[in-house]
């Protein structure tokens, strides 16, 4: 914690293209080929279904539902 | 525009003789001489040590994008047989191919590797490049990378996709150095979008997808995450034409050689990254024995077993079992965490796999945030039981 309060009061050092001394053409947004054009959330998923039950009776609704997964079909 | 010789610099020592992977350098007079076989690929620029190479690759302006046609894949062998990362690639390059009504080519660099143009070609191939060299049956980075960065200058592809696996994670961003082209690391999805390639991939841990394009340079360049893109069902009778590269490997070239291979996974068990079904157990197993129970489970399912960082910190499974932040990203079709609560460290590793199933004791477990189903019970009554289900369904003695 103490070195968490002393890291704030180091100075920062900001290095840029000219510090660096490269070809300021291939730096930052200007010198990338990639542009994102959207940013969204990922799908969310459903919610978690809870599996009631003994546990001998949660363990065979748990398998009967690996059955029907394309996992296991598939094999 | 191309590639030239500084005579007064050059020494003739024939450093890049050894270096050009395509046998195009000659030392006459005491100078290199560059002959006609050059592909640009500047494995000699690299290892010049008078700066005696200039190269320039002729950059693409808008009006010549269109030269570049085709999509391309990175074909990766595993003990030279053909990953199934690979026929996924095939897949979805097929699929970008039609949309755009261009080509599809492969690439396959090893030993002997004619063999398998018919197998991959099956999954859409149209055009296959293949560079066969006993120096490249292991994978080296200078050497593929000057390949292939030497095959797109020649040939212009528009789209050239790698696996985001730990060979394509190294190959793909040393190609696009050397070209000067954009790369989408670790993409989720592909499609096409006003002519230009749309790159989707998560970013911050998850948490945000982006939509990325590559406008301005060519080939567009991604790699892909494997076990996300569907495989098109082969069709056998698909021929594809075939390219052979004729390469000239010199090993004294080589920075680094490979010796041997030690394998982390027992032979036959699939390694985390390519299993289908995971099977992951956390601080809940409580020892290194009791992990038995998920290895029995993993046998009935054909899954493989994998861990949290709590249960490889304890010493109960070996390092490479680890999934999360600091162990694997994996993304099998069903993953079941026994015993993990999953925290955000844990998630980031295994979010993106189709099913998460959770048994844990603890219902507030973060776990059963991203879980699609779960049970809140001793995995150790539970396991056992759901393994004698499922043997008995599946007929397995």
């Amino acid at each position: 914690m103490s070195s968490i309060l002393k890291a704030k009061k180091k100075p920062f050092n900001v290095w840029d293209a000219k510090v660096l001394g490269g070809d300021e053409s291939k730096f930052g947004l200007e010198g990338s080929f990639t542009q994102v054009i959207k940013t969204y959330s990922p799908p969310s998923r459903g919610k978690c279904e809870i599996i009631e039950g003994e546990d001998k009776e949660a363990a065979k609704k748990l398998g009967d539902i690996l059955l029907k997964h394309e996992a296991l079909t598939k094999r | 525009m191309g590639i030239e010789i500084i005579l007064d610099k050059c020494t003739g020592c024939g450093l890049c003789v050894k270096a050009c992977p395509f046998a195009a350098i000659k030392i006459k007079n005491k100078k290199a001489e560059i002959e006609a076989n050059c592909t640009l690929c500047g494995s000699c620029v690299d290892v010049c040590k008078f700066d005696a190479i200039i190269l320039e690759r002729p950059k693409p302006s808008d009006k010549d994008l269109s030269e570049y046609e085709g999509v391309w894949i990175f074909v990766e062998l595993r003990e030279q047989k053909i990953k199934k990362v690979s026929l996924e690639l095939a897949s979805k390059a097929r699929e970008i191919a039609d949309t755009l009504e261009e080509r599809v080519g492969a690439v396959i660099f090893g030993g002997k590797v004619k063999r398998l143009c018919d197998d991959i070609a099956a999954y859409g191939i149209d055009v296959i490049y293949i560079a066969e060299n006993d120096n490249l049956r292991e994978y080296n980075t200078n050497n593929y990378a000057g390949i292939i960065t030497g095959l797109i200058s020649k040939y212009k592809p528009n789209i050239v996709l790698f696996p985001a696996t730990h060979l394509g994670r190294d190959l793909a961003p040393r190609v696009a150095a050397a070209l000067e082209v954009g790369l989408t690391a670790d993409c989720t999805g592909l499609s096409i979008k006003d002519c230009l390639l749309l790159q989707s991939r998560p970013a911050f841990g998850g948490n945000i997808m982006a939509d990325i394009i590559s406008p301005s340079a060519r080939p567009q360049m991604a790699t892909i995450r494997p076990n996300v893109m569907k495989i098109r069902s082969p069709d056998s009778t698909r021929k594809a034409e075939i390219i052979s590269i004729p390469v000239d490997i010199d090993p004294k070239a080589m920075r680094i050689i490979i010796k041997e291979i030690i394998k982390t996974t027992k032979s036959g068990t699939k390694s985390l990254d390519e299993a289908d079904i995971i099977i992951s157990g956390g601080r809940g197993m409580g020892s290194a024995e009791k992990f038995k129970i998920l290895e029995d489970l993993a046998e009935t399912v054909n899954g493989v077993v994998g861990a949290s960082r709590a249960a490889v910190d304890a010493g109960w499974r070996p390092r490479s079992d680890q999934v999360g932040q600091s162990g694997k990203t994996v993304s099998p079709k069903l993953y079941i965490a026994c015993g993990i609560s999953g925290k955000i460290q844990h998630q980031v590793g295994m979010k993106s796999s189709d099913t998460i199933i959770a048994i844990n004791t603890d219902t507030e477990a973060p776990i059963f945030d991203i879980a699609d189903c779960g049970i809140v019970g001793d995995l150790f009554e539970i396991v056992p039981l759901l393994n004698e289900e499922l043997k008995k369904k599946l007929q397995i003695p």
